[in-house]
């Protein structure tokens, strides 16, 4: 039923009128015929109006005539009618069509170029690129190939590395991603020269021509590596930066002392503890002495956090435990104070040890003084480190 | 003639009655769908006797029907079955 009236709107269909005494008569022979008719109201005034196809309506007249029903045409409608509208309607129909041409026209137009994520190129230098290879406003977006144009993009334009061309809408967007480009910076010309004495133990020029050999004692400053220098029979000095590894002995010493005899400490087995609560600068000693108990005396102080709920108290509580000691002189053997001594002595010389240096061997030299009651130990470390340091060689 | 035909639809009233077929289909009865009191379909219609928007006459096999109603309108018409639609008040039969 529904479709019958889609229907009926696309071939077309017409509103009639019927007059006469036998309406129901022609609609009966209507129906015989099979001439379609539907939609049958009576007007107000009286007529009956009804709906039939423009075939129907061809075949109505004979009908009409037996009945004695003038039939007469009140509207036309449906797509034939409209269309036949149109075609009368020449200047519209055409606008209408020059409209959408238009419009399909405009929108298959690039009109704005864009650059993204460009920060040392300037955009403009991208744009003049694109133009030149075709995009700029106003081109067919057809004629943009985005993928050949990305690359040859990215060839006329050094700078950048990766290009993407975008087409959205009638928009381009010109997506960039910058070279980061190092500058190396010439090296300057010079030599490379020893920073200690030594001994050396490794040489070896990348460039420039080594000066020294392995074995060689060199001095603080000499020149290791050259960077001024003659090749064979050449006569003309070639200045190059001077660069390698020189690595060599260096030694290093400290001496320390020991007495034999001397005054040691020993604790007495007495302690005595006192409770001291502290706030800020000021102390109160809540059990225990106030003062320490001994003349002598080692002190071992213990913080006890006073906690409530993981709230630090403005209140610390210390305990102090002081231990009761004696001073007595007593006399150590040759053997310990030596090795006391040497320790030290080891200890002060590896402080001096650059963080680059390997430790090779260590010697001691051990010396009784003259009051036959210091012992005094010389430590020497022996190490290898790298030695080599570039001087810039000024020229005129 | 006449009493055979009356044999006839005995015959077939007594068939309807046994296997339980549609009556409309085997004794060529009008059929007749409401859809409350503003649509009204006739199918298996002899043609329209009387059409005006507040009367409608509509011949069946046996006799016509009269419907009543206002603003009465004949959306279709087709060979075998007719739609009215409008505010029908009264539907009755002649046989």
């Amino acid at each position: 039923m529904f479709l019958n009236r889609i229907f009926a709107l696309f071939v077309g269909y017409l509103i009639i009128h019927f007059r006469g005494e036998w309406v129901e008569r022609f609609i009966n022979l209507c129906l015989q015929s099979g001439i379609p008719i539907w939609d049958i109201y009576t007007t107000k005034n009286g007529t009956v109006v009804g709906k039939t196809s423009i075939e129907g309506f061809k075949q109505m007249r004979p009908v009409a005539r037996r009945s004695g029903v003038r039939v007469r045409i009140l509207k036309r409608r449906g797509l034939p009618f409209i269309l036949s509208r149109l075609w009368q309607r020449t200047a519209f129909v055409c606008g209408a069509l020059l409209f959408i041409t238009s419009l399909y026209i405009l929108g298959s137009i690039v009109w704005f170029v864009e650059v993204r994520g460009n920060e040392q190129v300037a955009t403009s230098t991208i744009l003049q690129a694109a133009a030149e290879l075709g995009l700029k406003p106003g081109v067919w977006r057809k004629r943009l190939i985005a993928g050949q144009l990305s690359r040859s993009l990215a060839i006329k334009v050094p700078e950048l590395s990766w290009v993407g061309v975008e087409v959205k809408g009638s928009c381009a967007v010109i997506e960039v991603v910058e070279k980061k480009i190092v500058v190396v910076e010439p090296k300057p010309i010079g030599h490379v020269i020893a920073s200690k004495a030594g001994v050396i133990q490794k040489i070896v020029a990348s460039t420039g021509k080594s000066m020294v050999k392995v074995g060689d004692n060199v001095e603080q400053g000499q020149i290791l590596i050259s960077g001024a220098f003659t090749v064979d029979d050449d006569a003309e000095i070639r200045y190059v930066h001077a660069e390698g590894i020189a690595e060599a002995s260096v030694w290093y010493e400290a001496s320390a002392t020991s007495a034999r005899e001397r005054l040691a400490r020993r604790r007495t087995g007495r302690t005595a503890t006192s409770e001291v609560l502290v706030f800020g600068d000021k102390e109160i000693v809540i059990a225990g002495p106030q003062q320490p108990p001994f003349p002598l005396y080692e002190v071992d102080c213990q913080s006890l956090p006073l906690l409530w709920r993981s709230l630090g108290a403005p209140v610390e509580h210390m305990r102090r435990t002081y231990f009761e000691v004696e001073e007595e002189w007593e006399q150590v053997s040759l053997e310990v104070a030596q090795a006391e001594a040497a320790e030290l002595a080891h200890a002060l010389a590896v402080m001096q040890l650059p963080s680059d240096a390997t430790m090779l061997a260590s010697s001691f030299e051990t010396q009784i003084l003259s009051d036959n009651n210091t012992v005094q130990v010389r430590a020497i470390i022996e190490a290898i480190e790298p030695i080599g340091e570039f001087m810039p060689l000024i020229e005129e | 003639m006449a009493r055979r035909q009356r044999l006839q639809t005995g015959v077939r009233k007594l068939m309807t009655d046994v296997l339980e077929l549609p009556k409309d289909l085997v004794l060529n009865l009008p059929r007749i769908t409401m859809v409350g009191n503003i649509q009204l379909t006739i199918e298996n219609h002899r043609g329209v006797i009387l059409y005006s928007d507040r009367r409608i006459r509509v011949a069946v096999s046996r006799g016509e029907f009269i419907i009543e109603g206002q603003k009465l309108t004949l959306r279709s018409i087709l060979p075998d079955a007719i739609i009215i639609d409008g505010t029908i008040t009264g539907i009755s039969y002649i046989g």
